[in-house]
C-alpha cells in the first residue's frame, strides 16, 4: 500500500514538475554543440548558451540572494566563459555546470554584502509579496539536507528533468525521484502545509 | 503514506512552481550587452602561491646534514688524529742562514728516526732504487734501498758515500745518479751511456 502510494506520488511529481524542455534530447545535443563551438572562442555560440540559460541562472541567483542581482548573473556567465576550457562533457548537462557556478557566485555575493552592507543599516525597501514568499521558501529549503536541497533547486529553479538532475548528481533518476519526494515531504512539514 | 500527506506534498510542489513562475524574466539583450563588455576585459594574472613542499624541506635537510657532516669529517681528519703531531719547522741557526727567497738548512745528516725497512733490497717497494729516470731499478748488488733519498742509515752504507741527497743506496758514490752499485762499479744503466 505504502509502496504503491509512493510510486503514484513520485510519478505524479515527475509529470507535474517536468517542463518538457530538459527532457528533450535535442536540448542536450544543442548544448553540447554550442559548448564545443564556444570552447573554440565562438562568441555567438556562447551568446546562444546565454539566451538559453540566463533565465534559470537568474532564478537561482534571485532565490539564493533574495533579490535581483544582474551583476551576479553576469558574473556566473563570465566565470563560465573563462572556465569553458576546463569544462569536460562527462554526461553532466551544461545547466548543471552553470548551477554549480551560480551557487558559488551567490555565496560570494552574500559574503560581500555581509561585509559591506550590514543588515542594521539596510535601507527600508518595499517587500513584494512574492519576495516574502520566496524568502519563506528559501528558509525552508535551506533546512533540508544538502542533496535534497540540490534536487529541489535543480528541479524547480534550474528546470532540469529528473534524468538531467540524476546526471548532474551522478545517481539514478529513481534515486532522484525518491529524494525529491522526501524533500517535498520535509518542506510540507517545515511550511506547515496541510492538505 | 496517507492521501493527506500526498496532498500536502503536492501543495508544496505547486507552491514552488508558482513562486518560480512569478519570478521576473531577465532582459536577455541588455544582460548580454553588459556581459560582452566584460568578456573583453583583462583577466587578472594568476599568481601561483608558493605552497610549502615537503620534498623541498627534505632536500634542504639532507643537504644541510651532508654539509655539516662533511665539515665535521674534514675537521677531525685534519686536527682530530692524535697520532699526527703538528710541529712548526725550527728556524735554522743564524750562522747558516743565507740570503735569498728560500733558505734551507745545511745537510745535517740523517734524522735519528729508524725506518722500518731494512736496506736489504728484498722489499718489493715500487720506489726501490735511486729514483733516477736513467738508472736501473734496484741495485746491482741487491743492497740498495732508496727511500726518500738520504734518510737511510742502513748498515750497508758506504762511509765514503758522497751522495747528494738522493739516499744511500749502497757502497757507491754516484751523485744521485742511477748507479746503485759499489763505488767504481758500472751500473747497467750507466753502462749504456
Amino acid at each position: 500500500m505504502e509502496v504503491s502510494a509512493f510510486q503514484a506520488s513520485a510519478a505524479n511529481i515527475s509529470r507535474v514538475s517536468s517542463d518538457g524542455k530538459g527532457e528533450e534530447p535535442d536540448g542536450r545535443v544543442r548544448d553540447r554543440a554550442l559548448v564545443a563551438r564556444a570552447k573554440d572562442g565562438d562568441r555567438d555560440a556562447f551568446a546562444e548558451l546565454y539566451r538559453d540559460h540566463v533565465a534559470a541562472v537568474a532564478r537561482l541567483v534571485r532565490f539564493r540572494l533574495g533579490r535581483e542581482d544582474d551583476d551576479a548573473v553576469s558574473e556566473v556567465f563570465l566565470r563560465a566563459w573563462r572556465g569553458l576550457g576546463a569544462y569536460r562533457d562527462t554526461g553532466v548537462p551544461f545547466a548543471g555546470w552553470l548551477y554549480g557556478i551560480a551557487r558559488h557566485v551567490a555565496i560570494d555575493a552574500l559574503r560581500t554584502s555581509a561585509r559591506t552592507e550590514p543588515r542594521a543599516e539596510l535601507p527600508d525597501r518595499p517587500v513584494e509579496p512574492m519576495t516574502a514568499e520566496l524568502l519563506t521558501l528559501h528558509e525552508a529549503i535551506d533546512q533540508l539536507p544538502t542533496e535534497q536541497r540540490q534536487v529541489i533547486e535543480l528541479k524547480y529553479l534550474v528546470g532540469l528533468s529528473n534524468a538531467e538532475v540524476a546526471a548532474a548528481m551522478e545517481t539514478s533518476p529513481g534515486a532522484i525521484n525518491a529524494k525529491q519526494w522526501r524533500a517535498l515531504k520535509a518542506l510540507a512539514d517545515l511550511l506547515g502545509e496541510e492538505s | 503514506m496517507t492521501p493527506e500527506r500526498d496532498a500536502a506534498v503536492l501543495a508544496v510542489q505547486s507552491r514552488l512552481e508558482r513562486a518560480v513562475a512569478s519570478m521576473p524574466t531577465p532582459d536577455v539583450d541588455a544582460g548580454w550587452a553588459a556581459l560582452v563588455a566584460q568578456l573583453d576585459g583583462p583577466i587578472a594574472p594568476v599568481l601561483p602561491l608558493r605552497r610549502p613542499s615537503r620534498a623541498r624541506a627534505v632536500a634542504l635537510a639532507v643537504a644541510a646534514a651532508m654539509m655539516i657532516a662533511g665539515a665535521a669529517f674534514a675537521t677531525v681528519g685534519h686536527f682530530g688524529d692524535p697520532g699526527v703531531v703538528h710541529i712548526a719547522p725550527a728556524p735554522p741557526p743564524p750562522g747558516l742562514r743565507v740570503a735569498g727567497p728560500h733558505t734551507h738548512p745545511a745537510f745535517s745528516g740523517p734524522p735519528a728516526v729508524e725506518t722500518p725497512h731494512e736496506a736489504t733490497g728484498d722489499h718489493p717497494h715500487p720506489n726501490d732504487g735511486s729514483g733516477s729516470p736513467t738508472g736501473p731499478v734496484g741495485s746491482v748488488d741487491g743492497s740498495g734501498d732508496g727511500h726518500g733519498g738520504g734518510s737511510s742509515t742502513n748498515p750497508g752504507d758506504d762511509p765514503n758515500d758522497r751522495d747528494q741527497g738522493t739516499g744511500n743506496d749502497g757502497g757507491h758514490n754516484d751523485n744521485g745518479g742511477g748507479n746503485d752499485g759499489r763505488e767504481g762499479s758500472t751500473s747497467i744503466g750507466s753502462s749504456k751511456h
